[in-house]
């Protein structure tokens, strides 16, 4: 979609904002699914569909150029990654109704499941439809990059490109359906659901970002009975780099970003000073952020720590400030 | 910025537990110690509170940093402690009672905990409750409990497996309550299809994991999560199940039952005169007594052994149930009280520090 025309629907709807009237959430959660879903799915599409010609490239090429085709793979899948990671950081609404993290991002993918699927000569999406997800998505084309990097004119190259494929049309269906969902007129209680929703789904995401991609990497190499390097979700440096920093930005921007955001709610409901204390633990929290390497655990942890105070704040502030009952929260049982 | 002399200090303190902890209480005489985890301002812990002979609080006398919330624990033979991430975790850790961890054991990456560990009679055998990620469906991890290290898995015939006990009404085999609320690997806590909820009690095997019964109740908005025996009357031991209830509407909820029964045949639910918010945090039993505990009524609420409601105490959040020192030591915010289960069931108040007690402690 062209940035020309996201900017003007930017203006039309901070502009249309300030006619809500204090303590609805109708206005919003329309303009969170328009000023951010919308186009953050649009650049999936736009990165998601530029791995077929890249990988297909890769197939085509003479064997004593592909090593410059399997670069251009790698970064255009690293830019894919990013946008996904963007998008999927919190997942809300149709992500969630596709279940497209388990779709396109199932992790860990299964080598032998790789092998096996390559195997079977899959020719068509209705082909690839009878393979399991931990053999597809994201993670195995990584896979196929990285690990264990496809050949020219290869099954394995074959099998990459239509895995793009199903990865294009699933962006597709995601884009189409966060287009329809910003259309759609909502009651009171269904924006109320989505705040719901988005809040809860923000303390998941700052949670799986803290935990499972940062933090837990990390314990479990340090507490290993023998000495180990940590482990992390994507498989080289660049690409967690990457993760953290795409990750980290899509849960910036919903906390304290322009138009639709946790402290621009807040504040629309009078909540001033705690929307303050927002914002400024999550400058801190953004200048931990900054720069990660896998090589610094140091760096990583202190990052952990900010995040986890962050979450803290949101958890037991923000949101009963909202109106929202965090669902897999400390304050819920078991 | 941390310096790299304080990364290493902090990632020592991390590993091998602060010292201050063990040292702070040193020589201490306690008549109560219970190993329970919190939330503190900055951090979760596991650890150990004590109440000083005749004291009125209960303080920390050890403490563990955990990476994420914890829930269940075990006492092994050995005095050493056991605890297990809430669900979906990722981490099992034993620790000594001075506060001193021994060893982490992390879940292989499709598999999370549930929460809940078992042991064995002999202590050789750690049963731990958990959760296929690919597909969703319970599973019972068996471990050797030296190493941790999982030696087999069986199907728990469910979803959303919580707590197990072994069954005294046929030795040998395992009693696992499927809490069957259904949730998604990528969206963690969150409930879907509540229309779909398929909680049960299952009888297990305990050597080969086959299934030897199932039983569900009537009403399937109803999940069976935390279990304790009472075997104060003679060959007729029962088992107390409490629930926690799922319904759409606040109305529904409200009057759900929190205690339901099971003789080795017959589950059923009991009735209280009262609501209860319908949910039973905790469970516990003293003498020929069930108590529940209910945080969202601020309540603990007792039940003879034949499930008919005796009475009730207030305690603000109440949730942690322990058997301790010839009473239930029953934990909530800020406050926790001994109930004596005596005639009168007089109630000892204690306060405890300002931090959120998770759900569930053990005597020690």
């Amino acid at each position: 979609m062209p940035r020309l025309f996201l900017g003007m629907a930017m203006f039309v709807l901070t502009g249309a904002a300030s006619a809500v009237e204090p303590g609805s959430t109708i206005m919003p959660i329309q303009m969170l699914y328009q000023n951010w879903s919308v186009p953050k799915a649009s650049d999936f599409v736009r990165d998601g569909a530029g791995l077929k010609p890249a990988l297909q490239a890769v197939c085509d090429v003479p064997q004593e150029k592909s090593g410059e085709a399997l670069a251009q793979a790698k970064q255009q899948w690293l830019m894919a990654l990013s946008s996904w990671e963007k998008l999927s950081a919190v997942s809300t609404g149709p992500l969630i109704e596709r279940r497209s993290q388990r779709q396109i991002d199932f992790m860990p993918t299964r080598p032998r499941m790789i092998e096996a699927a390559i195997k079977s000569s899959p020719a068509s999406l209705a082909d690839l439809e009878l393979i399991g997800t931990p053999a597809k998505g994201l993670p195995a084309l990584e896979w196929l990059l990285w690990v264990s990097p496809i050949k020219p004119a290869s099954a394995e190259c074959r099998y990459a490109v239509l895995i793009s494929e199903e990865i294009e049309r699933e962006a597709q269906a995601l884009s189409e359906a966060y287009s329809k969902a910003a259309n759609k007129q909502a009651g009171e209680e269904t924006a109320k659901a989505a705040l719901s929703e988005l809040v809860n789904q923000w303390v998941g995401g700052i949670e799986h970002l803290r935990w499972a991609n940062m933090e837990m990497p990390v314990r479990v190499a340090l507490t290993a009975k023998n000495k180990t390097e940590p482990v992390f979700p994507r498989r080289s440096g660049e690409a967690m780099s990457m993760l953290w920093s795409a990750e980290w930005d899509a849960l910036r921007t919903l906390a304290t970003g322009k138009g639709f955001s946790m402290e621009s709610t807040l504040r629309s409901r009078g909540h001033n000073q705690l929307a303050d204390v927002l914002a400024s633990s999550t400058l801190n929290t953004d200048k931990a952020m900054q720069g990660l390497r896998i090589a610094d655990q140091s760096r990583l942890l202190d990052a952990a720590r900010e995040l986890a105070a962050l979450k803290r704040l949101v958890e037991d502030r923000v949101a009963p400030a909202l109106g929202v009952t965090i669902g897999f929260s400390d304050a819920d049982g078991d | 910025m941390t310096s790299r002399r304080q990364f290493i200090a902090g990632l020592a303190a991390w590993i091998s537990g602060p010292a201050w902890a063990r040292a702070a209480n040193a020589g201490m005489r306690t008549d109560i110690q219970l190993a329970a985890s919190w939330q503190s301002r900055n951090a979760y812990q596991t650890g150990v509170l004590a109440r000083a002979a005749s004291g009125e609080a209960l303080t920390i006398y050890a403490a563990v940093d955990v990476p994420t919330r914890a829930h269940g624990l075990l006492l092994e033979r050995d005095g050493t402690i056991i605890t297990v991430a809430r669900r979906p975790g990722n981490w099992l850790l034993r620790w000594t009672r001075e506060g001193k961890p021994l060893a982490w054991h992390w879940i292989e990456p499709n598999r999370a905990f549930a929460g809940h560990v078992l042991a064995s009679a002999d202590g050789s055998t750690l049963y731990t409750t958990e959760i296929n990620l690919e597909t969703g469906s319970g599973m019972i991890g068996v471990r050797d409990a030296a190493s941790l290290e999982k030696r087999e898995e069986w199907p728990t015939r469910g979803i959303d497996p919580h707590q197990l006990v072994w069954d005294v009404t046929h030795p040998g085999s395992l009693i696992v309550a499927n809490g069957g609320v259904p949730t998604r690997p990528e969206t963690g806590r969150i409930k879907h299809n509540l229309d779909h909820m398929d909680s049960s009690l299952v009888r297990l095997d305990g050597r080969t994991g086959a299934l030897l019964g199932q039983w569900q109740l009537e009403d399937s908005r109803l999940s069976l999560r935390h279990l304790a025996w009472n075997i104060s009357v003679h060959n007729q031991p029962v088992l107390g199940i409490a629930l926690q209830a799922e319904h759409n509407t606040t109305e529904q909820k409200s009057a759900a039952p929190v205690l339901a029964l099971f003789d080795g045949e017959k589950l059923r639910t009991v009735s209280t005169p009262h609501t209860l918010a319908g949910y039973g945090g905790d469970i516990a039993m003293r003498g020929s007594s069930f108590v529940v505990s209910c945080p969202r009524v601020n309540s603990i609420e007792i039940f003879d052994v034949r499930g008919t409601w005796r009475g009730h105490v207030s305690l603000p959040e109440a949730c942690a149930l322990a058997p301790a020192a010839q009473s239930i030591v029953a934990g909530g915010r800020h406050q926790a009280i001994g109930l004596q289960m005596t005639d009168s069931d007089h109630a000892n108040e204690m306060t405890i520090p300002a931090f959120r007690l998770d759900n569930h402690w053990i005597a020690i």
